[in-house]
Protein backbone atom coordinates (compact mmCIF):
# COMPACT_ATOMS: atom_id res chain seq x y z
CA UNK A 1 0.00 0.00 0.00
CA UNK A 2 1.60 3.12 -0.87
CA UNK A 3 2.12 5.89 1.68
CA UNK A 4 -1.33 8.29 2.32
CA UNK A 5 -1.54 11.24 0.46
CA UNK A 6 -2.13 14.81 2.90
CA UNK A 7 -5.45 15.00 1.48
CA UNK A 8 -6.55 11.74 1.95
CA UNK A 9 -5.71 11.81 6.00
CA UNK A 10 -8.95 12.89 8.03
CA UNK A 11 -6.89 12.30 11.10
CA UNK A 12 -3.93 10.74 12.60
CA UNK A 13 -2.76 9.49 16.47
CA UNK A 14 -0.64 7.53 17.90
CA UNK A 15 -2.24 4.53 17.52
CA UNK A 16 -4.37 4.60 14.06
CA UNK A 17 -4.58 6.99 11.27
CA UNK A 18 -7.86 7.26 9.98
CA UNK A 19 -8.34 7.83 6.06
CA UNK A 20 -10.29 8.31 2.93
CA UNK A 21 -10.45 5.12 0.88
CA UNK A 22 -9.98 5.51 -3.01
CA UNK A 23 -13.02 4.34 -5.62
CA UNK A 24 -12.11 3.03 -8.93
CA UNK A 25 -12.99 6.88 -10.23
CA UNK A 26 -10.17 8.04 -8.25
CA UNK A 27 -13.10 9.71 -5.82
CA UNK A 28 -12.58 9.54 -2.24
CA UNK A 29 -16.73 9.30 -1.52
CA UNK A 30 -16.59 9.68 2.70
CA UNK A 31 -14.89 12.51 1.77
CA UNK A 32 -17.54 13.76 -0.91
CA UNK A 33 -20.02 12.90 2.21
CA UNK A 34 -18.49 14.46 4.89
CA UNK A 35 -17.83 17.63 3.32
CA UNK A 36 -21.30 18.37 1.86
CA UNK A 37 -22.71 21.35 3.53
CA UNK A 38 -26.22 21.21 2.02
CA UNK A 39 -29.49 18.22 1.22
CA UNK A 40 -31.33 15.94 3.09
CA UNK A 41 -28.29 13.21 2.94
CA UNK A 42 -25.85 16.14 4.08
CA UNK A 43 -24.40 15.42 7.79
CA UNK A 44 -25.16 17.52 10.42
CA UNK A 45 -23.08 20.02 12.30
CA UNK A 46 -23.58 17.48 15.24
CA UNK A 47 -23.32 14.69 13.09
CA UNK A 48 -19.76 15.99 11.97
CA UNK A 49 -18.74 17.14 15.56
CA UNK A 50 -19.56 13.45 17.08
CA UNK A 51 -17.54 11.94 14.08
CA UNK A 52 -14.70 13.85 14.32
CA UNK A 53 -14.33 12.80 17.59
CA UNK A 54 -14.86 9.18 17.11
CA UNK A 55 -12.61 9.30 14.49
CA UNK A 56 -9.77 11.22 16.59
CA UNK A 57 -10.50 8.39 19.53
CA UNK A 58 -10.04 5.74 17.25
CA UNK A 59 -6.40 7.36 16.24
CA UNK A 60 -5.25 7.94 19.87
CA UNK A 61 -6.90 4.80 21.34
CA UNK A 62 -6.94 2.23 18.77
CA UNK A 63 -10.30 1.26 19.87
CA UNK A 64 -13.80 2.00 20.62
CA UNK A 65 -15.65 0.15 23.04
CA UNK A 66 -19.20 1.17 22.53
CA UNK A 67 -20.45 -0.85 20.05
CA UNK A 68 -23.69 2.12 19.75
CA UNK A 69 -20.94 4.16 18.01
CA UNK A 70 -18.52 1.57 16.15
CA UNK A 71 -19.40 -1.35 15.47
CA UNK A 72 -18.77 -4.06 12.81
CA UNK A 73 -21.24 -4.73 10.16
CA UNK A 74 -20.37 -7.25 7.83
CA UNK A 75 -17.21 -9.21 6.93
CA UNK A 76 -14.11 -6.70 6.77
CA UNK A 77 -16.47 -3.63 7.31
CA UNK A 78 -17.05 -1.79 10.09
CA UNK A 79 -18.77 1.10 10.64
CA UNK A 80 -18.85 4.53 12.53
CA UNK A 81 -22.38 5.49 14.36
CA UNK A 82 -23.28 9.07 15.12
CA UNK A 83 -27.22 9.76 15.27
CA UNK A 84 -28.13 9.40 11.83
CA UNK A 85 -25.17 9.42 10.05
CA UNK A 86 -23.13 6.45 9.33
CA UNK A 87 -19.59 6.12 8.30
CA UNK A 88 -18.90 2.72 6.69
CA UNK A 89 -15.06 1.47 7.01
CA UNK A 90 -12.27 -1.12 6.73
CA UNK A 91 -8.94 -1.87 8.23
CA UNK A 92 -5.68 -2.08 6.49
CA UNK A 93 -2.41 -2.30 8.73
CA UNK A 94 -2.53 0.51 11.14
CA UNK A 95 -4.90 2.47 9.08
CA UNK A 96 -8.82 2.90 8.85
CA UNK A 97 -10.07 3.54 5.49
CA UNK A 98 -13.67 5.17 5.33
CA UNK A 99 -15.07 4.14 1.87
CA UNK A 100 -17.95 6.16 2.24
CA UNK A 101 -21.26 7.81 4.80
CA UNK A 102 -24.70 8.11 3.78
CA UNK A 103 -28.02 8.93 6.59
CA UNK A 104 -29.42 6.13 8.04
CA UNK A 105 -33.38 5.30 7.43
CA UNK A 106 -33.29 1.64 9.47
CA UNK A 107 -31.62 0.80 12.28
CA UNK A 108 -30.37 -2.26 10.11
CA UNK A 109 -27.41 -1.32 7.46
CA UNK A 110 -28.91 -1.75 3.80
CA UNK A 111 -27.17 -4.41 2.36
CA UNK A 112 -26.73 -1.97 -0.66
CA UNK A 113 -24.45 0.19 1.79
CA UNK A 114 -22.39 -2.36 3.16
CA UNK A 115 -22.34 -3.80 -0.81
CA UNK A 116 -20.97 -0.90 -2.20
CA UNK A 117 -18.42 -0.48 1.17
CA UNK A 118 -17.18 -3.46 -0.33
CA UNK A 119 -16.80 -2.66 -3.68
CA UNK A 120 -14.84 0.49 -2.58
CA UNK A 121 -12.86 -1.34 -0.49
CA UNK A 122 -12.07 -3.99 -3.65
CA UNK A 123 -11.26 -0.91 -5.66
CA UNK A 124 -8.83 0.48 -3.20
CA UNK A 125 -6.77 -2.41 -2.68
CA UNK A 126 -6.70 -3.78 -6.26
CA UNK A 127 -5.06 0.15 -7.02
CA UNK A 128 -3.19 0.11 -3.58
CA UNK A 129 -4.12 3.18 -2.43
CA UNK A 130 -3.39 5.52 -5.91
CA UNK A 131 -5.81 8.22 -6.97
CA UNK B 1 -3.14 17.85 8.41
CA UNK B 2 -6.58 18.25 9.12
CA UNK B 3 -9.29 17.34 7.16
CA UNK B 4 -11.49 20.68 5.50
CA UNK B 5 -14.59 19.58 6.96
CA UNK B 6 -13.03 19.66 10.80
CA UNK B 7 -11.23 22.88 9.67
CA UNK B 8 -14.16 24.65 8.81
CA UNK B 9 -16.06 23.10 12.18
CA UNK B 10 -13.49 24.50 14.17
CA UNK B 11 -13.44 28.05 12.33
CA UNK B 12 -16.42 29.55 14.02
CA UNK B 13 -17.55 30.10 17.50
CA UNK B 14 -21.09 27.86 16.61
CA UNK B 15 -19.03 24.69 15.46
CA UNK B 16 -16.57 24.86 18.78
CA UNK B 17 -19.45 24.83 21.26
CA UNK B 18 -21.11 21.48 19.01
CA UNK B 19 -17.71 20.36 19.52
CA UNK B 20 -16.97 20.46 22.99
CA UNK B 21 -20.90 18.95 23.55
CA UNK B 22 -20.02 15.75 21.28
CA UNK B 23 -16.75 15.40 22.91
CA UNK B 24 -18.20 15.39 26.47
CA UNK B 25 -21.07 12.79 25.38
CA UNK B 26 -18.26 10.48 23.85
CA UNK B 27 -16.39 10.88 27.04
CA UNK B 28 -19.30 9.85 29.18
CA UNK B 29 -20.99 7.13 26.65
CA UNK B 30 -17.48 5.61 26.09
CA UNK B 31 -16.47 5.48 29.41
CA UNK B 32 -19.87 3.50 30.41
CA UNK B 33 -19.10 1.23 27.49
CA UNK B 34 -15.86 0.47 29.01
CA UNK B 35 -16.95 -0.11 32.39
CA UNK B 36 -19.49 -2.64 30.77
CA UNK B 37 -16.64 -4.57 29.09
CA UNK B 38 -14.28 -4.51 31.61
CA UNK B 39 -16.78 -6.01 34.80
CA UNK B 40 -18.57 -8.08 32.18
CA UNK B 41 -21.81 -6.27 33.01
CA UNK B 42 -24.80 -6.59 30.20
CA UNK B 43 -26.89 -3.53 29.80
CA UNK B 44 -29.64 -5.69 31.02
CA UNK B 45 -27.82 -6.07 34.25
CA UNK B 46 -26.89 -2.65 34.23
CA UNK B 47 -30.48 -1.27 33.49
CA UNK B 48 -31.55 -3.86 36.75
CA UNK B 49 -29.38 -2.42 38.94
CA UNK B 50 -30.43 1.50 38.22
CA UNK B 51 -34.27 0.10 37.89
CA UNK B 52 -34.89 0.97 34.15
CA UNK B 53 -34.57 -0.69 30.91
CA UNK B 54 -32.10 -2.36 28.72
CA UNK B 55 -33.72 -0.04 25.72
CA UNK B 56 -32.78 2.88 28.11
CA UNK B 57 -29.48 1.51 28.66
CA UNK B 58 -28.87 1.63 24.75
CA UNK B 59 -30.08 4.94 24.49
CA UNK B 60 -27.48 6.36 27.24
CA UNK B 61 -24.72 4.30 24.88
CA UNK B 62 -25.81 6.23 21.66
CA UNK B 63 -25.78 9.76 23.46
CA UNK B 64 -28.55 10.62 21.81
CA UNK B 65 -30.88 11.71 24.70
CA UNK B 66 -30.10 14.22 27.54
CA UNK B 67 -29.88 12.51 30.96
CA UNK B 68 -29.47 14.25 34.17
CA UNK B 69 -26.52 13.96 36.54
CA UNK B 70 -28.41 12.39 38.90
CA UNK B 71 -29.10 9.17 36.11
CA UNK B 72 -25.41 9.41 35.02
CA UNK B 73 -24.13 9.11 39.04
CA UNK B 74 -26.33 6.36 39.63
CA UNK B 75 -24.89 4.76 36.17
CA UNK B 76 -21.20 4.92 37.49
CA UNK B 77 -22.21 4.16 41.27
CA UNK B 78 -23.75 0.91 40.11
CA UNK B 79 -20.69 -0.21 38.82
CA UNK B 80 -18.64 1.18 41.76
CA UNK B 81 -17.02 3.97 40.16
CA UNK B 82 -18.05 7.25 40.32
CA UNK B 83 -18.09 10.60 38.06
CA UNK B 84 -15.50 13.43 38.31
CA UNK B 85 -15.58 16.50 37.24
CA UNK B 86 -12.78 18.09 34.99
CA UNK B 87 -12.60 21.42 34.02
CA UNK B 88 -10.10 22.43 30.61
CA UNK B 89 -9.17 24.23 27.69
CA UNK B 90 -11.60 24.40 24.65
CA UNK B 91 -10.43 22.01 21.94
CA UNK B 92 -9.34 19.24 23.66
CA UNK B 93 -9.98 15.68 22.28
CA UNK B 94 -11.81 13.33 24.03
CA UNK B 95 -10.38 11.71 26.64
CA UNK B 96 -10.92 8.45 28.62
CA UNK B 97 -10.95 8.10 32.70
CA UNK B 98 -12.38 4.74 33.15
CA UNK B 99 -9.41 2.84 34.69
CA UNK B 100 -9.33 0.00 37.15
CA UNK B 101 -11.41 0.21 39.87
CA UNK B 102 -9.66 2.05 42.80
CA UNK B 103 -9.05 0.56 46.22
CA UNK B 104 -11.62 1.89 48.41
CA UNK B 105 -11.39 5.60 50.44
CA UNK B 106 -9.76 5.44 53.34
CA UNK B 107 -9.25 7.37 56.48
CA UNK B 108 -6.37 7.18 58.40
CA UNK B 109 -4.88 9.44 61.29
CA UNK B 110 -3.20 12.16 58.15
CA UNK B 111 -6.02 13.08 55.80
CA UNK B 112 -8.81 11.30 53.36
CA UNK B 113 -7.10 10.62 50.41
CA UNK B 114 -7.85 8.32 47.40
CA UNK B 115 -5.42 6.24 46.43
CA UNK B 116 -3.83 5.22 42.51
CA UNK B 117 -6.10 3.61 39.77
CA UNK B 118 -8.92 6.57 39.74
CA UNK B 119 -7.93 7.82 36.66
CA UNK B 120 -6.34 6.39 33.34
CA UNK B 121 -2.63 6.41 32.58
CA UNK B 122 -2.26 9.27 30.81
CA UNK B 123 -6.02 10.64 31.76
CA UNK B 124 -6.33 14.38 31.98
CA UNK B 125 -6.36 14.60 35.76
CA UNK B 126 -8.13 18.01 37.54
CA UNK B 127 -5.70 20.38 38.97
CA UNK B 128 -5.95 20.83 42.36
CA UNK B 129 -8.14 24.12 43.93
CA UNK B 130 -6.00 26.69 43.89
CA UNK B 131 -5.53 29.23 46.47
CA UNK B 132 -6.91 32.33 43.96
CA UNK B 133 -10.07 30.28 44.02
CA UNK B 134 -10.09 29.60 47.64
CA UNK B 135 -9.82 33.32 47.72
CA UNK B 136 -12.77 34.09 45.98
CA UNK B 137 -14.86 31.74 47.99
CA UNK B 138 -13.93 33.51 51.11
Amino acid sequence: MRALADEQVVVKGPAKTVAYAIDSNGDMPAKDFLEQEAGKNAPTKVELAGLRHLFKLMADQGKINNDEQFTKERGAIFGFKKYQARIAAFQEGDVWYLTHGFKKKKNKWPASELDRAERIRGAHLRSGGRQ
Amino acid sequence: MTANWIKKLEHDREGRRILEQERLILEVTEAIATLLADQKVSRSELASRIGTSPAFVTKLLRGDNNFTLRTLSDVFFAMDRAAHLSIGDIGGSAVLCAGPAPKPLRLDSTAWGRTRGAWAEGAHRPSPVSRDSEGIAA
